[in-house]
């Protein structure tokens, strides 16, 4: 018995040895990727800052990718010094609005991919903590943007920002991004791709004096122009992009079962604050491509709900409105987008009623 | 709680741990401790359906037990027609109800009288198909007088919730799952490491080959209406390597956890793609379900006896059955009904018990004929899945019809087309994988074999780094879970 023990102990030992050494390998492996390789440049502050630097030094900077949005904002705004005639708040949806399509005036984009109301109320407090805050602002509202459970978490880069708004205290559940992203399956997938760019030095981004790149383009107004293969794609891939983009459940609206009443007041007491501060504020509402509407109307009717609350509350605030996410309302067709959510630039001006002239864009918004 | 996720990572190591150094002393601690384990692990997903899993246990228990002192036929029927009762009417109730209603409210309104109701918002509750069949396999071994009620509740609880196989099998039965209880498990080596090897190889066919494969299946398959012939076949076979990587890929992450515990669970799929004729193929394509539905459902009907028609009639019973068992879809009834019709010309020719052993036994490569009959075999079941995966029965038909259309002749094309070869490579390589090992229980397994130890090793690091490289880790749920 005694040596059966002993056995059965030698055995287990040996088992659990092998198995942690393996285990430490692996997870050895999976954190440097994902610590040097760094798809999203969470690990390496640096990133962002260069970009900043490139675009105070005039210039656009080109091939960039996977950086912190967030981040880029807050190192942008440290370096402005004067206040903006005109403030793009927004999502992804709204990012190609530029400065072209507002004749004299000092426009910015601090538009971020998956913006969520905390995105807006960071931003806006950065701008006031400054002392720099602008004459108009357009927000860019996405249906999500309502929608408790939108998954975007990717705020909390500015989290800081958004607690000063209301000089509240972090929440304890706003999760530790790093941590997760250095133990993450997807994230190694990401900067395993990552990798030999940066070990071959090609991953910094370039300063350029063009807009349109072979590769996104972050102009000096804090735009985007995007990639050479994103600005070309086909009408066939465009509503191909827009099937897969419905296929399963429509990026961050999956789970939208009500417009929060928790969210909605953090957007009014922004609203109001813009307001209050002599701020004159739009709202924008970028169009779905058609076959996405569609999925909408029929799946999430929820999404209408929305709209229509916007624009009873922009009526009510005097609120002007541009756009809407019925692409038909607004005439647009699927030549208007370059996937299933992303209008081209020439619905972006016919929505902001811009028109060219001998290839100046002349506002007829009046801005 | 997915087996595919960082919680179970997490879990996994820690009861692993409690169970050989904690309660490693008492058979009764350790039995508990997979009872606590295994609700933790189910309460995970939606503890409040462990009330039901608990109230079949308590069921099954007192029924059997009293079972053991009743002589009287009849009351033996009357307390085996209860538990029949509560556990097939909580399947009903949970699974069918909705289904039944919808087709009424249909029957009805055809016949010209349309009545109004409205369907219940219910949860399926995840493995409610899986834990009822295991349990009813006790209670009728035991009124069959097959196998000796037990005294013993927590080994009961820990038999009817154990949470390897809990939620989608092997369905496991209590004549080879229970007396496993009752034994105090010692730790061994060589099993342990088995286990983590078939583990392994269950991640890779769910993570690499099945999550991948789905997403080029959904993609065609929700779009099917847009693309050519071609590109539906390709489909099609996306979809049949993402059910078999998913199902099997689960049992075999399931039988290797189980294996870490001490624990020997059934094999459940036995190569079914290299199956020479269909009858082949159901006797390696879910094992622990076919056999169950031949032990409890073919048998009691008279199975083989009695003549040609009652065979016929049997057959056709079980393969229905075990396709309504997948889903209240009627979908999945012609799944079955099909594969009843694959099934007849062997039966009636006597031809279905001819190809009973390991195909090409001992060669590299099946002879010309075998690779015929393989292709067949597999392209029939191809055809099958089409309907188990189709929305609707007009869908499934439409599919069918385009893909034998003149749009078959033609160069696949849609969206993923990248995906699509990165996935075609790898399941290359699993196929290969998979006709090495085939004669073991798992592909992987005669790997213990390689004494070098760089070469073993290198090889099992090579099949994390594909996981980790090329695997799909959107915590994708498994297929067998909505049955």
């Amino acid at each position: 018995m005694k040596i059966h023990l002993s056995i059965s102990n030698f055995n287990m030992k040996k088992f659990i040895i092998k198995t942690t050494v393996f285990a430490i390998v692996i997870l050895t492996l999976l954190m440097s990727v994902n610590y040097w390789g760094d798809a999203a440049k969470i690990f390496h502050s640096g990133y962002e800052r260069n970009i900043a630097n490139i675009i105070y030094t005039g210039k656009n900077a080109t091939n960039i990718s996977n950086y912190d949005e967030r981040i880029l904002q807050k190192e942008l705004i440290n370096k402005i010094k004067s206040n903006p005639d005109i403030l793009i708040l927004g999502s992804s949806r709204t990012m190609l609005i530029n400065s072209s399509y507002f004749e004299n005036k000092k426009v910015i984009n601090n538009s971020v991919s998956g913006a969520s109301i905390e995105d807006f109320i960071a931003i806006y407090q950065m701008y006031k903590t400054k002392n720099i805050l602008p004459k108009k602002i357009i927000l860019g509202i996405d249906p999500w943007l309502f929608n408790k459970n939108n998954g975007q978490t990717r705020w909390s880069s500015l989290k800081k920002e958004y607690y000063n708004f209301s000089n509240k205290r972090p929440d304890k559940d706003v999760g530790n991004n790093k941590t997760q992203q250095l133990f993450s399956f997807s994230y190694f997938q990401s900067s395993l791709r990552s990798l030999p760019a940066i070990i071959l030095g090609k991953s910094n981004p370039i300063p350029s004096s063009e807009i349109y790149n072979e590769t996104n383009t972050k102009i000096i107004d804090g735009s985007l122009a995007y990639s050479e293969k994103y600005r070309n794609v086909s009408i066939e891939n465009v509503d191909n992009g827009a099937k897969r983009y419905i296929a399963g459940g429509i990026y961050s609206i999956e789970n939208f079962d009500q417009i929060s009443p928790k969210i909605f007041n953090e957007f009014d007491d922004l609203c109001k604050e813009i307001q209050a501060n002599g701020i004159e504020l739009s709202f924008f509402l970028a169009p779905y491509h058609p076959i996405v509407y569609a999925k909408i109307k029929e799946d999430y009717k929820i999404v209408l709900k929305g709209e229509n609350k916007i624009i009873k509350y922009a009526n009510q605030n005097n609120i002007r409105i541009f756009g809407s996410f019925n692409p038909v309302k607004i005439e647009i067709d699927n030549f208007g987008f370059y996937d299933g959510m992303h209008s081209k630039e020439k619905t972006i001006q016919k929505i902001l009623k811009v028109r060219t002239h001998n290839n100046v864009y002349k506002s007829l918004g009046n801005w | 709680m997915l087996f595919n996720s960082i919680d179970f990572a997490i879990f996994l190591p820690i009861v692993f741990l409690l169970y050989w150094f904690v309660a490693n002393k008492n058979l009764k601690l350790q039995n508990f401790l997979i009872v606590v384990a295994s609700y933790v692990f189910y309460g995970w997903w939606d503890w409040r359906f462990l009330s039901l899993i608990l109230f079949s246990t308590l069921v099954d228990y007192t029924i059997g037990r009293k079972l053991l002192n009743e002589e009287n036929q009849t009351k033996r029927k009357i307390l085996l027609w209860t538990s029949l009762f509560v556990n097939l009417g909580f399947l009903a109730f949970f699974k069918y109800y909705n289904f039944f209603l919808d087709n009424f409210v249909e029957a009805f309104s055809f016949f010209g009288h349309p009545i109004n109701t409205q369907g219940l918002n219910i949860i399926l509750p995840v493995g409610i198909s899986f834990y009822t069949f295991q349990t009813l396999s006790y209670t009728i071994d035991v009124y069959r007088k097959k196998l000796e009620p037990t005294k013993d509740f927590i080994a009961f609880t820990a038999f009817v919730s154990f949470f390897p196989q809990l939620v989608a099998g092997p369905i496991e039965r209590a004549t080879n799952l229970l007396p496993q209880f009752y034994k105090k498990r010692t730790f061994e080596y060589n099993k342990a490491v088995d286990g983590l090897r078939q583990i392994l190889w269950g991640l890779f066919k769910k993570i690499v080959i099945a999550d991948n494969a789905a997403q080029l299946a959904n993609e065609i398959f929700n779009n099917s209406a847009d693309y050519s012939g071609s590109t539906l076949v390709l489909g099609a076979l996306f979809f049949t390597f993402q059910i078999y990587g998913d199902f099997s890929g689960y049992s075999d992450i399931a039988i290797g956890t189980s294996r870490l515990f001490g624990f020997n669970l059934m094999q459940n799929f036995n190569f079914p793609y290299f199956s020479r004729d269909i009858a082949e193929f159901w006797r390696r394509w879910h094992i622990s379900l076919s056999t169950w539905f031949r032990d409890y459902l073919y048998i009691p009907l008279g199975g083989s006896r009695g003549g040609t028609w009652m065979k016929v009639r049997n057959t056709f019973i079980i393969f229905a059955v075990s396709g309504f068992w997948h889903g209240a879809n009627w979908t999945f009834i012609v799944w079955g009904v099909l594969n009843a019709l694959y099934f007849m010309p062997l039966l009636l020719l006597g031809k279905n018990r001819i190809n009973t052993d390991t195909v090409a036994e001992g060669k590299y490569l099946p002879s010309i004929r075998e690779f015929f009959q393989m292709g067949i075999t597999f392209g029939l079941t191809v055809l099958g899945w089409v309907f188990f995966r189709a929305d609707s029965i007009g869908h499934a038909l439409s599919y069918l019809s385009t893909i034998f259309s003149k749009s078959l002749i033609s160069i696949p094309h849609f969206p993923q087309m990248r995906l699509a070869l990165t996935t075609i490579i790898l399941i290359g390589f699993f196929i290969i994988v998979e006709w090495i090992g085939r004669n073991k229980q798992f592909a992987i397994q005669d790997l213990s074999t390689i004494k070098n130890n760089y070469l073993r090793y290198g090889f099992y690091l090579c099949i994390i780094i594909m996981i980790m490289s090329l695997g799909n880790f959107n915590e994708n749920s498994f297929i067998y879970f909505q049955f």
